[in-house]
């Protein structure tokens, strides 16, 4: 354990003052868990709308347990998501290649404050089955949260840090979306969004390599981020998946599995959706989550948490493979 | 929560419809401010409740408006 985790104590038990009467189907089974064919993700919690959820009252509970401050910064995040989607400039602004755009994008999107931004293909394994894919394009962008708020995670004071950091992302992609309609393309802004999932669109991005937590691990800001994304129809050239040495690390190290207070993280890679891949247990990791404002517990035991040392270790990795 | 995306999120919209959103989407707000200011605060009190008594508190009784 990390002086900066020994230094916060230890998590609070996995110990709730709720329960289900009637549990719900499980969220492994909704998230298809063990199934071999290859199948679009279904929403189970945090929803669209699109239809009632099975896990909706823990989702509903959580709502109504969160501190006044995290309430007033999901309120100020909605009203800004608001501007998502918007009118399209009529007059179009045509770049000379896909990686001339790409480039000029990649550079507003860091001037709207976000700290890493790649370019990929939406895919179908990249939106829930309700979701229409109309823009074939995905800008994803990336903001590390403040360490400072996150030293005591998980905590009231490291869920209401979150939630800040998720305010930046969604202003730099709702930012980003209005720069590309004024350009004359479409665009829209998926940011704290029920309707996408980041972490496939951010590893088609390129920003970084899906760890053994379950998140997204970046060379440039390591694990403690958050993502949004814009998706449009400007001609862009993809960034290309990274192999950034996770893979050879997870493998081994024990650190989120052993640490997890909800026990929630395997060893070993599982069978989701016709992929294999590493997967957090939904219906032990969610509670928890619920239980404190939002946990990322794992995200912060792990190697990769600091963002400076997240280069060294990616270059050590790949040296050793070589 | 509501589905935001469906809900308060448009595309090509005049002025006019723009503002009807602001106005729905604020109001949409007020009344989520609310519920936590009332059903949540008793909602807050019976779980200290449950985790002092370990008696856990059934969530999927839950009704809108109701504890």
């Amino acid at each position: 354990m990390s002086a900066r985790r020994k230094a916060a104590g230890a998590p609070p038990p996995a110990e709730y003052a709720f329960a289900f009467e009637h549990p719900p189907v499980s969220g492994n089974a909704i998230n298809g868990l063990g199934e071999t064919r290859r199948r679009r993700a279904r929403e189970v919690f945090h929803g669209s709308g699109a239809r009632p959820l099975e896990w909706e009252a823990l989702q509903s509970y959580f709502g109504m347990m969160v501190p006044l401050r995290l309430l007033l910064l999901w309120m100020s995040i909605r009203w800004t998501a608001r501007n998502s989607n918007g009118p399209v400039a009529k007059r179009r602004r045509e770049f000379a290649s896909p990686a001339e755009a790409a480039a000029h994008v990649k550079d507003v999107a860091r001037m709207f404050g976000a700290e890493q931004a790649g370019i990929g293909p939406v895919t179908e394994d990249c939106v829930y089955d309700t979701f229409t894919i109309t823009l074939p394009h995905a800008i994803v962008v990336a903001v590390a949260h403040d360490p400072r708020d996150m030293r005591g995670s998980p905590d009231r004071a490291s869920g209401i840090g979150t939630m800040r950091t998720y305010k930046k992302t969604g202003r730099a992609a709702v930012d980003l979306a209005r720069y590309i309609r004024g350009m004359g393309w479409h665009a829209a802004a998926y940011g704290q969004s029920a309707e996408v999932l980041h972490i496939p669109l951010a590893i088609n991005a390129g920003i970084g390599q899906l760890g053994k937590h379950g998140s997204l691990i970046s060379k440039e800001i390591g694990t403690s981020f958050r993502l949004a994304a814009v998706f449009t129809d400007l001609p862009l050239a993809y960034d290309g998946k990274v192999d950034i040495g996770v893979e050879d690390l997870c493998a081994t190290c024990l650190r989120c599995s052993t640490d997890c207070p909800a026990g929630a993280i395997a060893n070993a890679k599982q069978t989701v959706r016709g992929t294999e891949k590493w997967y957090v247990d939904f219906d032990k990791c969610v509670p928890y989550f619920v239980k404190t404002y939002g946990c990322g517990y794992c995200l912060e035991v792990c190697p990769w948490a600091d963002g400076g040392r997240a280069g060294w270790l990616s270059e050590r990795l790949l040296a050793k493979r070589r | 929560m509501a589905g935001f995306e469906r809900e308060f999120v448009l595309g090509e919209a005049s002025r006019r419809q723009r503002f009807a959103r602001d106005r729905r989407l604020a109001a949409h707000m007020l009344r989520v401010l609310w519920m936590w200011a009332t059903v949540g605060r008793k909602l807050r009190r019976a779980a200290d409740e449950a985790a002092r008594t370990g008696r856990p508190m059934p969530i999927d009784r839950l009704k809108r408006g109701r504890v």
